[in-house]
């Protein structure tokens, strides 16, 4: 068996899901901070990908930054960053994709939170950045893990997407799932059946691990 | 990743040969002699027509287009995106395939109560697909075969419904048995080829590459086409024009 399907599936959703810590959680913040009115529209954007067909998604970014297209030829001649076919073009798909994963634990976490908490920080001298950092963060720490775990998961699962603007290629976007599939295609079951095998130890281990994590985690409140 | 990316290109870069799934099995055997005579890595990237099709039209990084049809490569031909017009290198044969009983592999027995689905692949996304209809479609019980019939997405999943026995049987491409590296289960039959339009596949040598690439992608053309390789492709269930 080809390992480096899987090792460039773990690579994909490791730096995914460090992005998506670093964007998602502000995000959701922020998401906390703003009008309620306004809220339902933001909420209903960063959860499309829950509901999209993931090959509308593929589709889309087939057609935007592509050849066809003015950003497309921007990106590429101008930018010189190529997003079709290409591993970074995957990571901006993924953290795309799975957006709502870490968004949606965190944003819940942190609404959950009570205002007295915050407040709190504030009256004893606190910024609005050091209680975010110091008293918020800390607290939604198991929110925190959940979402890079389903956010890590949902990377590893990812196809339809792939398959539309990977193309396919090894080494480069080649991943795990898309292996199993060209296993299935070829009618080597036993292949698939490898490549099947490692990706549910993989992601039944790491779930596994998220909730024992979870389950031991002290609750503050 | 950029260290990763440096470590890979100290190789020439590869031929990435984008090919239609019917023809994957015997483009990797050719890509592998290739690879020994010339010392050229290649890359065989198998895929359906359309979507490689698509891809290519985004500029996907492909120097090679090896199609089912002549149609996909002709698009890309009149797209302006190839360094020349479409080339036919192999005919594609249909075979009748069967996964328990023998007496099932011919056209004919479709009509048969033993036989309660029977699968082929979808001819308004297939080319195999559409031979398939158009050989069938004369069958005298054609209005009887249609109410048995299940459409898959490909040729390659009519043989996965056949060799999972989901269906009874599925009419796909015969290199698609005869090239697998592993055996495959069920008996099977080439469909005479004077009893449906012929299945003519083309290469086409993509343009917007590396000039050694280009190179690189017009001698394996040339190689696929060579006389040398027809008993391979006749080997692996194709029909070569001498």
């Amino acid at each position: 068996m080809d390992l480096q399907p899987i090792y460039l599936s773990l690579q994909l959703a490791a730096l995914a899901t460090g992005l998506l810590l670093l964007l998602g959680v502000p995000l959701a913040y922020l998401l906390t901070q703003t009008r309620s009115w306004i809220r339902p529209f933001f909420e209903a954007i960063i959860n499309l990908p829950l509901v999209l067909p993931p090959t509308v998604l593929g589709f889309y970014f087939l057609v935007a930054f592509g050849n066809g297209t003015a950003l497309g030829r921007w990106l590429q001649e101008v930018v010189g960053l190529q997003l079709l076919f290409s591993f970074q073009g995957l990571v901006l798909a993924s953290v795309l994709y799975s957006l709502p994963f870490m968004v949606n634990p965190v944003y819940a976490a942190l609404r959950a939170l009570p205002d007295s908490l915050k407040e709190a920080a504030y009256v004893l001298g606190y910024s609005k950045w050091k209680t975010f950092r110091k008293v918020l963060l800390p607290n939604i720490r198991p929110a925190l893990l959940t979402g890079s775990v389903f956010a890590f998961a949902h990377v590893l699962g990812e196809f339809g997407l792939v398959l539309m603007i990977g193309g396919n290629l090894p080494g480069e976007t080649r991943l795990a799932s898309i292996a199993i599939y060209d296993q299935v295609e070829v009618l080597n079951y036993a292949g698939a059946n490898q490549y099947a095998m490692v990706l549910l130890g993989l992601s039944l281990g790491i779930l596994l691990l998220a909730f024992t994590v979870n389950r031991k985690a002290p609750r503050v409140l | 990743m950029l260290l990763l990316c440096c470590a890979c290109s100290q190789k020439p870069a590869p031929l990435r040969i984008a090919t239609a799934s019917n023809a994957r099995f015997v483009a990797e055997a050719l890509a592998k002699d290739f690879e020994q005579q010339t010392g050229q890595p290649c890359e065989v990237i198998p895929g359906s027509s359309g979507k490689l099709y698509a891809q290519i039209k985004e500029g996907a990084p492909f120097q090679l287009f090896v199609a089912a049809d002549l149609d996909y490569p002709q698009g890309l031909y009149d797209a302006g995106l190839t360094l020349g017009p479409p080339v036919e290198y192999a005919r594609g044969q249909l075979a009748v395939w069967a996964a328990n009983d023998s007496s099932l592999c011919a056209v004919d027995s479709l009509a048969s109560i033993r036989v309660q689905r029977w699968a082929m692949a979808n001819p308004e996304v297939a080319p195999y697909g559409r031979a398939t209809r158009a050989a069938l479609q004369a069958h005298p019980k054609w209005d009887k075969l249609k109410t048995k019939v299940v459409f898959a997405e490909n040729i390659a999943q009519v043989g996965q419904l056949v060799s999972l026995q989901s269906v009874d049987v599925g009419i796909t491409a015969l290199s698609l048995i005869q090239g697998a590296p592993q055996p495959v289960r069920g008996f099977w039959r080439p469909h005479p080829p004077a009893l449906y339009p012929p299945i003519r596949q083309g290469v086409v040598v993509l343009r917007g590459s590396t000039p050694e690439l280009e190179k690189a992608a017009l001698d394996f053309q040339r190689f696929l086409l060579a006389p040398e390789n027809d008993s391979l492709f006749q080997q692996m269930g194709y029909l070569r024009q001498g």
